[in-house]
């Protein structure tokens, strides 16, 4: 308990101090998950060296908590620590409002614009529908990811913005598509064995 | 879907073939009230129009389909075909021996398992059809060279291709198109030139039928090369590939076909990107004058669904129209009888039209 206490303590100064030197970087959100990842890294190592970024920070902030000479803690009084979560900020965010989502593909790129089907996921239709959509639709990073066969969603909706003004919103985002791991290839080869198995005399 | 009367009688044989603009399928009287399909595509519900068809005249495919094929993988001649191969109880499924291989199926797996879409594909269909017969009977036959694949009657159904060469060709082309970490999510694009495809050559009593599937030139070059593949020359032909000039053989027109033998088309449209083009209308009449489209292929409709007005306002101030993805369901029937001297009947039903009428 009395770890526990010292944790929380500990905690609570070093991400006052870390929050402040992230303010200026990024919204309070990643400062929020940024500490999160960290803490437990410096419980466990006695230091936050290794989730130090690429400014600094992490040894900075650590230097004003006093903090990085701290004793480890067994792994189980790690277990049981539940860190206090910061409240969010009640300052309005941006919020986006969708009213029609489609989740297509594309078939064609041409110079100007692309071809995609589309499934209307707002109705819940498996039928496809064909559209040709300029490329000024897409964002520079996403139309980088744009090739025959992308997958993305297509979102038109109402957007708030912090200051509370409403307007209207076309979104599409290309979807990343994570590789495919060994867990994955297992998994394939097992059904397969057994579909040859059963299908292939 | 329009009307379209009812079954033939047990000693008449019929072909039907549908083409709504994307997507193919085929029906097959074999005689006595027992019927194959070839191939799959979908109506605007979502349902596999050859069992619409079927129901439509009167049959029941629930107990009276033999054998479904499925020539190969992709979107344009599989949609539907697990909702088929499910439906048709006594059916035998049919594919390319490749599709069942194990690497194969073990990507389509993964695929399905990890990188899940809400749009259906090639890969999906596979993947189910495989789950649902694997607790099924009867099992599957697999389609390669030369193989009968059926043999009831008067009927007797072969497959001309893939060859087993072809193979390894195709899963290594496969590996290459798998998902690999940083890129974007995507399915995996039809593969040219397509030397997968299973080629049918049917016999219904004296008449040959030869089904083309998707199967492209350097395919159609090895059955002609084919010593082994049966004897007889076609009086109808499913042109191959949706009249493409990529699967023209003029070998194919002066050896296994009957002189000015009935075609048809079945005409795909994806974007700005249409089969036939004038040209390949062109040659496929120069090669017979009995030449048919199951559909003009103007430019799909509209979308008809129903969206509020900011929505078309969004879409209309980008420029961006919706369409639907094929027009109205046409189709070439044909039927003929063991017994009469008429000759086929043929029937051009919804929106098919004789070759010389296409319009791209």
């Amino acid at each position: 308990m009395l770890e526990l206490d010292r944790s929380t303590a500990q905690f609570q100064t070093h991400s006052v101090a870390v929050s402040s030197s992230l303010h200026e970087y990024f919204s309070e959100e990643d400062q929020i998950r940024h500490i999160e990842r960290t803490i437990p890294r410096v419980l466990r190592n006695g230091t936050a060296a290794h989730a130090t970024d690429s400014y600094g920070i992490d040894r900075l902030a650590e230097k004003e908590a006093g903090f990085s000479n701290s004793e480890p803690l067994a792994e189980e009084t790690l277990r049981i620590l539940n860190f206090p979560r910061r409240h969010k900020s009640e300052l309005p965010t941006r919020t986006l409002y969708p009213l029609q989502e489609w989740e297509g593909y594309i078939v064609e790129i041409r110079t100007s614009d692309f071809v995609a089907r589309l499934v209307d996921l707002t109705a819940g239709s498996i039928c496809e529908e064909e559209a040709v959509i300029p490329l000024a639709e897409v964002s520079d990073k996403d139309a980088a990811k744009m090739d025959l066969g992308s997958i993305f969603r297509w979102v038109i909706g109402y957007e708030r913005s912090l200051s509370g003004t409403k307007k209207r919103v076309s979104q599409i985002v290309f979807r990343d598509l994570p590789a495919f791991t060994e867990t994955d290839l297992r998994a394939g080869q097992t059904w397969a064995s057994e579909i040859v198995r059963l299908l292939k005399p | 879907m329009t009307q379209v009367g009812g079954s033939p009688d047990g000693e008449e044989f019929e072909i039907t073939l549908f083409g709504p603009g994307y997507g193919e399928g085929i029906v097959l009287h074999t005689g006595d009230g027992r019927w194959a399909i070839i191939d799959s595509c979908t109506n605007a519900d979502g349902e596999p129009l050859a069992f619409r068809y079927l129901q439509s005249i009167g049959v029941d495919p629930t107990n009276e389909v033999d054998l479904i094929v499925a020539t190969h993988w992709h979107d344009d001649h599989i949609r539907g075909m697990a909702a088929l191969v499910r439906a048709c109880k006594k059916a035998t499924f049919c594919c390319a021996s490749v599709l069942c291989d194990h690497e194969f199926l073990a990507i389509t797996h993964a695929l399905e398992k990890h990188h899940f879409s809400s749009i259906g594909s090639g890969v999906h269909e596979i993947h189910e059809v495989f789950s649902h017969l694997a607790s099924k009977q009867p099992k599957p036959v697999f389609a390669i060279a030369n193989r009968r694949i059926l043999s009831k009657g008067a009927c007797e159904i072969w497959s001309l291709s893939p060859r087993d060469s072809n193979f390894l060709s195709f899963l290594r082309s496969i590996n290459q198109l798998l998902p690999s970490q940083g890129r974007s999510k995507r399915r995996i694009p039809s593969l040219s030139p397509n030397r997968i495809s299973v080629v049918l050559w049917i016999k219904l009593a004296d008449i040959i039928v030869l089904l083309g599937s998707d199967l492209e030139k350097p395919g159609w070059i090895e059955i002609l090369q084919d010593t082994a593949r049966p004897n007889g020359k076609a009086s109808v032909f499913k042109v191959a590939h949706h009249g493409s000039q990529n699967a023209h053989e003029p070998r194919v027109w002066r050896q296994m076909l009957e002189d000015e033998p009935v075609a048809v088309v079945t005409p795909w449209r994806i974007g700005h990107r249409s089969l036939p083009s004038q040209q390949d209308v062109q040659r496929i009449l120069s090669c017979t004058p009995n030449a048919y489209a199951t559909t003009k292929l103007k430019s799909p409709p509209r979308s008809s669904r129903r969206r509020s007005n900011m929505i078309r306002r969004t879409l209309r101030e980008s420029g961006i129209e919706l369409r639907r993805i094929s027009g109205p369901t046409g189709m070439i029937r044909i039927r003929w009888s063991l017994h009469s001297q008429d000759g086929w009947r043929i029937e051009k039903i919804g929106s098919a039209c004789h070759l010389e009428d296409f319009v791209t």
